[in-house]
């Protein structure tokens, strides 16, 4: 009994406990920065390698990086305007479509992870 | 007949069968979960020990049937197949519905004979078997939308069957053959028209641009085992059609590139994460028709390599998210996150699969990719080449980082749900394996392609390159994150094609029904003021009250029969004449 009293206390599991740690703001911010320089690395190391790229915009310092950076930085920006444009509710097409049920519990397993 | 059964019984589909026949006669339970595990593997190693050669053949009705062409090509997607419905099985031992056990068996079967068909005729019932059995993952949902999810799903996958059998006959008409093999000839300029139809066909099922929806709309529609199972044949068997009959097809390099680079943008803002990999596998599409397109050895190579590994990480991501909406009966964006506190596992393997598809070096999605995007450059295809490296950004966005982000990440929502089943866990640990195992030996993957490879993806160059392109875009979205640009997830759907024949077609055909319908009645009602007016002037005159019926009296008659004698008299004397 008090074995499963403790069970059903233990809020996440401990790999999950150690995994918080991603949540401080302290370590996002290492994070980040730890991102900014490992892309400084990389943009530098083209440096070491001169690229004979198959299209002559390869053979750019950093062009990948560059490319990489705006492409991500364009979808997403541009998604936002794209969802007012075609962003409806989720009832739209209900009945007929899916989005607007919830699962059938039957199909489910639905427990918590203090469940025992 | 007898002869077209012994041929059948050499093939894979065979044993297929054989299960979903046999299922429902073994009791309920362990035993039926695992004839659909142990069907994979028996089907896996014929193929596996298949020679390379057609058999299998018989004659139907003057025509020559193949049901095994064993080759290069055949093999690799046999075998991917053979695994996929393994790995599927494994991750649905819980499932204890015969109905989507059966139709599981007979969908992998299918996919399977479609591959192996040496003959159109073959493809074209295989082609048909895979619509009918893996509609039923989705009915098996048992709701109302899911049932008209399904519907829309039949019309368009049988409709796509449709398009091939009228093809197939113009062509037989035009060629006398009904040989499944190259039908480029000449190039576009010299087909017929049933060789344009088996196109269209093929790329109905291959989700190409215009033609996708179904995809989208039918497999978050499906169970959460279903859709694991759905995401790995049906797309995969028109890529396979399209890179055994339409092998560098010009054309198809842009159509491939418009696949990669448009579901990116929906994917984007799309809240069901079941959905935003259904977007994520068309994206993926593209690039193996980009392959197709192309048409090179190497570009072939990347088709069927991609294919492979496609099917392992997307199946991965599928039973990550599956996963979470079996313990949280939910697959939102916006309803999950912070689900790394109690399903650690599933995460990691998400993330296994999100590196994956992200290509990742030393994960499987970079030895597989690249084949393609260099044989797009060797070609000199300049724009094709940019779209599919910004394709690849795009790819890292929604579902290199938005599937594990939102789904274990970004917010706590509050949810602590158990881990994933111990079966579930086996099944995306053991694919997990597969997409580092290629990534890491990719020779093994490349043994197994249709043309020899001379290829070597860890060149310092090529991983400087694809590192870049990653890491700088994850730096822009830890910035764009940082600073509040990268847009919430909100419940909600957006409208796609489908929007024409869903809510467009019906309105008008609505309008038009209405109009009639006014019209109609408009003119039936002027009609009957026309009869009833009508009827009232005759009545006037010849009703009871009418002139007509009024009693004339016998002086007025003779009256008049004097003036009509006079005036004859009269005409008389005239003597006109």
């Amino acid at each position: 009994m008090a074995k499963q009293s403790k069970k059903k206390t233990a809020p996440i599991t401990p790999l999950g406990e150690k995994l918080t740690a991603l949540e401080r703001p302290d370590i996002i911010k290492k994070m980040i920065l730890g991102l900014g320089v490992f892309c400084a690395f990389l943009f530098l190391a083209d440096l070491l390698h001169i690229r004979h790229g198959k299209f002559s915009a390869e053979d750019l310092l950093g062009f990948y990086g560059i490319y990489g950076f705006l492409a991500f930085t364009f979808i997403i920006i541009s998604t936002k305007y794209l969802r007012m444009l075609i962003g409806r509710t989720e009832s739209y097409y209900a009945p007929s479509s899916v989005d607007a049920e919830d699962y059938p519990e039957g199909e489910l397993d639905v427990k918590e992870h203090s469940d025992v | 007949m007898f002869e077209m059964l012994n041929a059948f019984s050499v093939t894979p589909v065979f044993w297929f069968i054989l299960g979903a026949l046999a299922l429902p006669i073994v009791p309920k339970g362990p035993l039926r979960a695992a004839i659909t595990l142990v069907i994979p593997i028996v089907s896996a190693w014929i193929i596996w020990n298949a020679t390379p050669g057609v058999y299998a053949t018989a004659s139907l009705g003057g025509l020559d049937i193949t049901l095994m062409r064993v080759d290069k090509l055949s093999t690799i997607f046999g075998l991917i197949f053979s695994l996929a419905a393994f790995l599927a099985a494994l991750y649905a031992w819980h499932v204890k519905d015969p109905v989507q056990q059966i139709a599981t068996l007979l969908y992998a079967g299918t996919a399977i004979g479609a591959v192996f068909a040496g003959d159109l005729i073959s493809l074209f019932v295989y082609w048909e078997g895979t619509a009918i059995a893996s509609v039923f993952l989705i009915w098996a949902r048992k709701t109302e939308g899911a049932y008209q999810t399904g519907m829309r799903y039949l019309v368009i996958q049988i409709g796509s069957g449709v398009v091939l059998i009228a093809g197939i006959a113009l062509h037989y008409q035009a060629s006398g053959s009904i040989a499944f093999d190259r039908l480029t000839g000449e190039g576009p300029q010299s087909w017929n028209i049933g060789i344009w139809l088996i196109l269209l066909a093929f790329g109905i099922k291959c989700a190409f641009p215009l033609l996708h929806n179904w995809l989208q709309d039918s497999y978050p529609a499906a169970t959460v085992t279903g859709t694991v199972t759905l995401s790995a044949f049906t797309t995969k068997m028109a890529v396979y059609c399209l890179a055994r009959a339409f092998p560098g097809t010009e054309f198809l390099i842009y159509v491939g590139a418009v696949m990669t680079l448009f579901p990116i943008f929906f994917a984007e803002i799309e809240n069901d994460l079941r959905r935003v990999l259904a977007y994520s596998l068309n994206n993926q599409l593209g690039f193996m028709v980009v392959g197709v397109g192309v048409g090179t050895e190497m570009s072939l190579n990347g088709t069927a390599a991609h294919a492979f590994c496609h099917i392992l990480y997307k199946a991965l991501l599928f039973m990550s998210v599956g996963a979470v909406l079996y313990r949280t009966g939910t697959s939102k964006a916006s309803e999950l996150g912070g689900l790394y506190r109690t399903m650690p596992w599933t995460m990691i393997f998400c993330i296994v699969g999100a590196a994956s598809i992200s290509a990742f070096p030393l994960f499987s999605g970079f030895v597989s990719k690249s084949l393609i995007l260099d044989a797009a450059a060797d070609n000199k295809y300049p724009i094709v080449w940019a779209a599919l490296v910004f394709a690849s950004a795009g790819v890292l966005s929604h579902s290199g980082i938005k599937i594990p982000y939102f789904a274990f990440f970004a917010h706590d929502s509050g949810k602590r749900p158990k881990e994933a089943p111990r079966h579930m866990l086996i099944a995306m640990g053991l694919t997990a394996f597969a997409c580092i195992f290629i990534g890491v030996f990719p020779e093994l993957l490349y043994a197994l392609l249709p043309y020899e490879v001379e290829y070597q993806p860890y060149t310092w160059a090529h991983v400087l390159a694809q590192l870049q392109l990653l890491v700088f875009a994850l730096f822009a979205f830890a910035l764009l994150m940082r600073y509040g640009f990268f847009p919430d997830e909100k419940r909600g759907i957006n409208v796609d094609t489908d929007w024409v024949y869903r809510k467009f077609a019906p309105a008008v055909v609505g309008f038009c029904t209405r109009l009639v319908s006014v019209v109609w009645s408009e003119m039936a009602r002027g009609a009957g003021f026309l009869l009833r007016a009508g009827q009232t002037k005759l009545a006037q005159i010849y009703g009871p009250e009418g002139r007509v019926a009024q009693v004339q009296p016998t002086g007025t008659m003779v009256l008049w029969l004097a003036i009509l004698l006079g005036a004859t008299l009269a005409i008389n004397l005239l003597d006109i004449s």
